[in-house]
């Protein structure tokens, strides 16, 4: 309970931004982005045995970073196979980034690990500089102490609820799973909540069932909403036509390179990234040269204020576009807009495919127009493109087999082998909040 | 103090009386000093006889109890500071989970959890390969199916954990591989916990009343909690005995 004696704290309620930071001049940003590097740095470069080792291996002394534009000509990378070969090496299962002896980590969060063993995350409730969501997000999306918020989770990463507990808000606590969405239609004539955390396509997939099975009215569960969050992976054009047609208040968020998240503001417009909080770097994959605001690259993320596992230059492998403009929300810091991850890419005959390149062609076949699907991707070099592709109903498989080839022959100019297996099938095939675009086997 | 507006419901700032709010708040582990912060702490669910399934809402003093019942459990086993806990559990049982979990991070302990489900399994059989575990709690037949769908010997997946409490179905299968597990039961919107010494099954006697009617276990909830519970069919059945002046359940 708050301390009775303490006095009240004087916080406009209808302030437009949840912190002043959110709206700082460019210039602004970058000093205070100045002085967070050098001392994130004295801190990480004293304690993260990775870090020293990948520096010293480079040749890069601490003392040759005083700036930023040092640390960007000078500072090492690092990227998932770094952690996992220390964490192989070293039995070490947080890769060698962890900063604080283990008494100060109090939740070991992992990755859905859909590619591998899950990537650890070493949380703490009471260090200031953790975060995996902020506050500024869910101010910005309505969410008002007192507030309840329909809470579709799960309990692999972190302890979400903590964040809504912060904002004084209501979770309710649902079952990130189909079967628990008849239970969310009567949680939202009950209650009325007026946020949602978060949809995927899973439940997406599954509330068009429900619909289809029982006639429920969805645009009447949804009108209570001022938010409603979607995650866990890229939303496909069928997911995207569905939530439109129910009047869900859709707003995205993704990964900030395993460093915090990136979300949608109302103005829908590419999502913020937090450089107060966070140095972001787009690079040309390829040259590893910065690109310009307006151009794609792939995310390189520094974590300037988390002290518990932060990662410097890290090499994310997610592609992004993004942009330095000022968004029309008011905002000024980067704006990024997710295109793929390049561990989903696969080379067919040396040609590039992404799961973004043949969703929609998925999605035009009728019986598989769920666009739950997979990418089977032993290697990256493949001589054919494998499908895996869910469908629905009890359709003739042979001639949907033949229309999923076309459809997807017509989009990238591929024939793809396509193995056929039923939506409620493939669903079971990853964590409950996606389905792993890629699959080994 | 250093804050960067990331918890406690309070924007980046040095205003002194703002950050005296915030001094020791751990992120969501005690109502915000916001106001407006909701006196709810959140609304769980309940599963009751005959797939009936109820809300339970609870308040932050409901929570503050039932995490003193968690933690004395807890306390049972020996849980010291340091010590590892993994949680299996969906999130829509967080409201029963959710105690141990903070009484676990009340003693020093540190968590990792995951889901009661053959796919996640291997998750649990990461955190047991790399870590000596000292408590895991909740293991689930689909946990053990997985594990053995993949492969894996149990017994020798949960010799590094020191206590494993185990639900019905799970406790056998993982007391025929030799192990020693304590049981857990669902009562409804609260847990039994077994240490199989005899004693039968403990729960919070001081937020909930017991009773057999005709082998079925009916729960009633405290005046003072929220969410009220009245002689409600638990689909658990056995029996309620005395143990060392306590209420304790035994199944059947």
């Amino acid at each position: 309970m708050s301390d009775p004696s303490a006095p009240p704290v004087e916080l406009d309620p209808n302030r437009r931004y949840f912190d002043p930071v959110e709206t700082l001049p460019r210039a602004e940003i970058r000093a205070l982005q100045e002085v967070r590097l050098q001392s994130q740095l004295d801190y990480v470069c004293a304690r993260s045995p990775l870090i020293r080792k990948v520096w010293a291996d480079a040749g890069v002394k601490r003392e040759d970073i005083r700036s930023i534009d040092d640390f960007l000509a000078k500072a090492p990378f690092i990227d998932k196979d770094s952690l996992r070969a220390w964490r192989d090496a070293n039995h070490d299962a947080f890769g060698g980034v962890l900063c604080v002896d283990m008494e100060k980590v109090d939740l070991m969060g992992t990755s859905s690990g859909t590619t591998g063993d899950p990537t650890f995350f070493a949380e703490s409730w009471t260090h200031p500089g953790d975060w995996v969501w902020t506050p500024r997000e869910m101010w910005s999306l309505g969410l008002r102490p007192g507030d309840h918020i329909a809470e579709f989770n799960h309990v692999l990463r972190s302890v979400g609820r903590l964040y809504f507990h912060d904002m004084g808000a209501i979770p309710i606590l649902i079952n990130h799973d189909a079967s628990d969405l008849p239970r969310f239609v009567e949680i939202c004539r009950r209650y009325r909540p007026t946020w949602l955390f978060h949809l995927s396509s899973p439940l997406i997939y599954g509330l068009a069932r429900l619909e289809a099975e029982t006639g429920v009215d969805l645009k009447e569960v949804f009108s209570s909403f001022t938010a409603c969050i979607y995650g866990g992976e890229p939303m496909g054009r069928q997911a995207r036509e569905l939530v439109k047609r129910w009047d869900v208040p859709i707003y995205e968020f993704s990964s900030l390179g395993d460093s915090g998240t990136v979300w949608e503001c109302r103005a829908k417009d590419g999502f913020h990234a937090w450089e107060d909080l966070a140095l972001m770097e787009v690079l040309d994959p390829a040259t590893l040269e910065p690109v310009p605001s307006g151009g794609r690259g792939e995310l390189v993320i520094t974590n300037l204020v988390d002290e518990i596992d932060p990662l410097i230059r890290f090499r994310s492998g997610d592609l992004v576009q993004w942009s330095a403009e000022t968004c029309s929300c008011g905002r000024t810091h980067a704006r990024v807009w997710p295109i793929g991850r390049t561990t989903d890419e696969i080379l067919v005959r040396g040609q590039s495919v992404l799961p973004r390149d043949i969703w929609s062609a998925i999605e035009d076949v009728p019986e598989t127009a769920a666009g739950l699907f997979q990418i089977i991707r032993p290697v990256r070099d493949m001589d054919e493109l494998k499908l895996r592709v869910g469908y629905e109903g009890a359709p003739d498989l042979a001639a949907v087999e033949r229309a999923v080839q076309d459809a997807v022959e017509g989009a990238i100019g591929i024939r793809p082998v396509v193995l056929l297996t039923p939506n409620a099938e493939i669903v079971k095939l990853g964590p409950p909040h996606k389905i792993p675009r890629t699959a080994k086997a | 103090m250093r804050h960067y507006g990331l918890f406690g419901g309070v924007p980046a700032t040095n205003d002194p009386a703002l950050l005296k709010l915030i001094e020791g708040y751990g992120r969501g582990l005690k109502k915000p000093p916001i106001p407006g912060a909701s006196d709810t702490w959140a609304i769980g669910r309940v599963d009751l006889a005959d797939g009936v399934v109820v809300d339970q809402p609870l308040s932050w003093a409901d929570i503050d109890h039932d995490i003193a019942f968690a933690g004395r459990i807890l306390d049972l086993m020996g849980l010291k500071s340091g010590d590892l806990c993994f949680y299996s559990f969906l999130y829509g049982q967080s409201a029963q989970f959710w105690p141990f979990m903070k009484a676990t991070y009340d003693r020093g302990g540190h968590m990792g959890s995951g889901m009661p489900t053959a796919w996640d399994s291997y998750r649990l059989e990461t955190y047991l390969r790399l870590f000596k575990m000292k408590l895991h709690f909740g293991a689930s037949s689909a946990l053990l199916d997985g594990l053995e769908g993949a492969g894996h010997d149990i017994a020798k997946v949960f010799s590094s954990a020191e206590t494993v409490v185990a639900f019905p179905g799970a406790w056998e299968r993982l007391a025929a591989k030799g192990l020693k597990p304590w049981r857990v039961f669902w009562l409804g919107p609260t847990l039994a916990v077994d240490l199989c010494d005899g004693g039968g099954g403990r729960f919070d006697t001081g937020q909930w009343t017991l009773e057999n009617e005709g082998g079925d276990i009916l729960i009633t909830s405290a005046p003072s909690r929220l969410g009220q519970f009245q002689r409600a069919r638990t689909g658990a059945q056995g029996e309620i005995r005395q143990v060392d002046g306590e209420p304790r359940y035994f199944a059947s």
